[in-house]
């Protein structure tokens, strides 16, 4: 195979593949990134098992010629090495060559490398995509989805399956959930167009978080595919596959509360400072316990006592208040993650008694909802 | 590579086992193979791993050229994943790793296969890590445990598993290889109590410094019996500067305790195939002279040896307690 390239597209386009090599892989050939020539242009493909970026270099862009292929063909060559040898090539123009014994060479103005490849067939095989199992997202809207659930995985490895966001489309609506058990994030969103089958897949948190790193915040559409074997986010520029999770993921819509006793409006900037700053004196290893009781029909007080530390009560104006008087703690941490997730807008609380779960909604819609069980206090 | 008639001559029971699971279609969720060095757990496991993900097997067997039966050998195939002992043992972030990889899909389709190796290095603690996982796996997984001896392996784990035993090659038809190859009768005895590989005996064998070492040992158990006084200076004139390393002094001890063998299975049957045919007029006349309990406190005395090397005994002291507990049983009668 042998194929000229500019430098600076070259250079983009590993970047973007290099987010998912890692040098800690026990497959030997992940440490390589995979170069595929075909006569449309280079596809590079960067791995470290649990993602995969892919990434293609077209023949042509904006009517400049980018890619020159001589020859069609694959290879894969260590990425590390690759990508710090284009880095300080001289000059724009690189010639890759590769001989029969996988001998591979660079060749940039008067600079001449030799690299040994690897055998591209020896790479894994990325899943067949196809159509029918497809939703589109303008990506924006997928990171904000990735924001509002990601932060409520479980970090602890006891229930693997809690370590992902499970990803359900169901009844015209794309479904988010994710829980450590303690709390619980779910979004909803309404879909235009939707896939022939009812899906269900669990997304490791960790793919997602590296997922929203590389996703833009404008609103071109993302094409999400799902097989059975992993999921595929597709940009324009890059192609990202993750790896799923196994098992069944705990059923969470019996955890939801339907009725509830006490329903409490709130504006969500206020609460979510008088909580931070009643957690100051809350203990770090007591699970940060605030305590949240109403006191007539338009104040609530937040309040913290930790006996060697001292104490701190703070009344906050509320909106509107309905049902029965309550006093309830929660882990201030698990409140503030989901006023967060909410982004400050009013709120709407409810609770039905100061041992059960409850939930907190934007009053706009219920696209959110953030469920956070109380902690038990004597 | 050995090909399937190689492995059909090592291992005939086994091979056909593991291809007779593959053609019913009934590849469990966890199999031990048992087998000691040289039977070929290794190549068996491998064997069975690319008949498993083999695209297209014939008659049982993998077809060698498919993308998956290159990748498998190779070590690139991204659903089978192998750990090996880190040191001493296998910890628990090694186990840690292993069951995060398990409990997201494969890469690629197909069933996820992990090897342990030399599972009876499985510390207690990652043993345990591990059983739940094996007992209720996520999806199309096979777990293979190799050992060396099952019963090092917890029995928890044990009982969770299929048992695949691999008969060791008989010693009499290694010896006769080796003397067919210009191994003398005696050097052929020994090795084979070594070791059942028929390349590692020879290797063994033609080695300068393991003649060195059977000498030596040899010497020293000769003394044993002689006194105190000679066996502690051949100790130092010879055993320690000659076994500085640790595995070293674990064969030699090993030999040392064949050579003890010898003797009680010549007090028991004098027609008996030994260790030491050379020295077996020595042997003979030990062996009338000490009661098979004394012999039995002996033999003791350098498993005792051997285990407190493990433990990182001082090497010299060690031996000075070793060779005046073998003494010391010899004062008593």
């Amino acid at each position: 195979m042998k194929f000229s390239i500019m430098r600076d597209r070259l250079l983009d386009g590993l970047n973007d593949v290099m987010k998912a090599v890692s040098s800690k892989t026990t497959i030997p050939i992940l440490t390589g990134i995979k170069i595929d020539i075909s006569s449309e242009g280079v596809t590079l493909t960067g791995s470290d098992a649990d993602i995969t970026i892919q990434t293609f270099i077209p023949v042509e862009e904006d009517g400049k010629e980018i890619v020159q292929v001589k020859e069609p063909g694959s290879i894969v060559l260590q990425a590390r090495m690759f990508n710090e040898i284009i880095r300080k090539l001289p000059t724009n123009e690189v010639v890759v060559e590769v001989s029969e014994q996988l001998q591979t060479r660079i060749q940039s103005g008067k600079s001449d490398f030799h690299l040994i490849g690897s055998d591209a067939s020896e790479y894994p095989l990325l899943p067949d995509i196809s159509a029918d199992r497809q939703i589109t997202l303008p990506a924006d809207l997928l990171k904000t989805i990735i924001r509002e659930t990601v932060f409520a995985v479980s970090t602890t490895e006891s229930r693997p399956v809690l370590t992902g966001v499970k990803w359900e489309i169901k009844d015209n609506s794309l479904v988010c959930i994710a829980t450590d058990s303690h709390r619980l994030a779910q979004r909803k969103v309404t879909l235009e167009q939707l896939p022939s089958e009812e899906m269900n897949v669990v997304i490791p948190g960790k793919s997602l978080t590296e997922l929203s790193k590389i996703l833009s915040d404008s609103p071109h559409p993302v094409d999400i595919f799902m097989t059975n074997q992993q999921v595929l986010f597709k940009t324009p520029d890059v192609l990202f596959f993750s790896r799923l999770l196994e098992g069944n993921y705990p059923d969470t819509s019996r955890l939801i509360p339907e009725e509830s006793s006490t329903i409490v409006t709130i504006n969500g900037k206020a609460l979510l400072q008088g909580i931070d700053r009643a957690s100051l004196l809350a203990r770090e290893d007591r699970n940060n316990v605030v305590r949240f009781s109403t006191i007539d029909s338009g104040t609530v007080e937040i309040s913290s006592n930790s006996p060697e530390i001292g104490k701190v009560e703070e009344e906050i104006q509320i909106d509107s208040f309905e049902g029965e008087e309550l006093k309830i703690s929660f882990s201030a941490k698990y409140m503030m993650d989901a006023l967060k997730a909410i982004d400050g807008q009013e709120v709407v609380i409810q609770f039905t008694g100061a041992m059960r779960p409850f939930t907190i909604r934007s009053i706009h819609d219920d696209a959110i909802l953030q469920l956070i069980l109380p902690v038990r206090t004597y | 590579m050995e090909n399937i008639e190689d492995l059909l001559q090592l291992q005939p029971i086994v091979t056909k086992q593991l291809q007779t699971i593959f053609e019913k279609n009934r590849v469990g969720h966890a199999y031990i193979f048992e087998g000691s060095k040289g039977t070929g757990t290794e190549e068996l496991m491998l064997f069975f791993v690319r008949l498993i993900l083999c695209e297209n097997p014939r008659l049982n067997v993998p077809c060698e050229t498919c993308r998956n039966c290159k990748r498998i050998l190779s070590g690139n195939h991204p659903n089978l994943h192998q750990l090996y002992p880190d040191g001493q043992f296998i910890k628990v972030d090694a186990i840690d790793t292993l069951l995060s990889e398990m409990s997201k899909t494969g890469l690629e389709a197909g069933r996820k296969v992990y090897v342990i190796h030399s599972a009876e290095r499985l510390n207690v603690k990652s043993a345990n890590k591990l059983l739940k996982f094996l007992e209720e796996p996520e999806g199309n997984v096979t777990a293979i445990f190799l050992t060396e001896n099952i019963n090092a392996i917890i029995p928890t784990i044990r009982s969770r598993c299929q048992h695949i035993k691999f008969r060791d090659i008989p010693r009499n038809i290694l010896i006769e290889k080796l003397t067919e190859s210009g191994i003398t009768q005696s050097m052929a005895a020994t090795v084979s109590m070594l070791t059942h590989n028929v390349e590692e005996a020879f290797a063994l064998a033609k080695d300068e410094s393991f003649a060195q070492a059977r000498k030596t040992v040899l010497k020293l158990v000769e003394a044993t019996f002689k006194n105190v006084h000679e066996a502690m200076l051949i100790i130092h004139e010879d055993w320690l500067p000659q076994f500085k390393e640790k595995e070293q002094v674990e064969i030699a001890l090993d030999l040392m305790l064949f050579a003890f063998r010898d003797i009680v299975s010549i007090k028991a049957n004098s027609e008996v195939m030994c260790t030491y045919p050379d020295t077996l007029s020595v042997f003979k006349d030990a062996a009338l002279r000490t009661s098979f309990n004394t012999l039995s406190t002996q033999l003791q005395a350098i498993l005792t040896a051997r285990r407190q090397l493990k433990s990182n005994m001082n090497k010299t002291l060690m031996m000075e307690q070793l060779i005046l507990n073998l003494q010391e049983v010899k004062s008593f009668v």
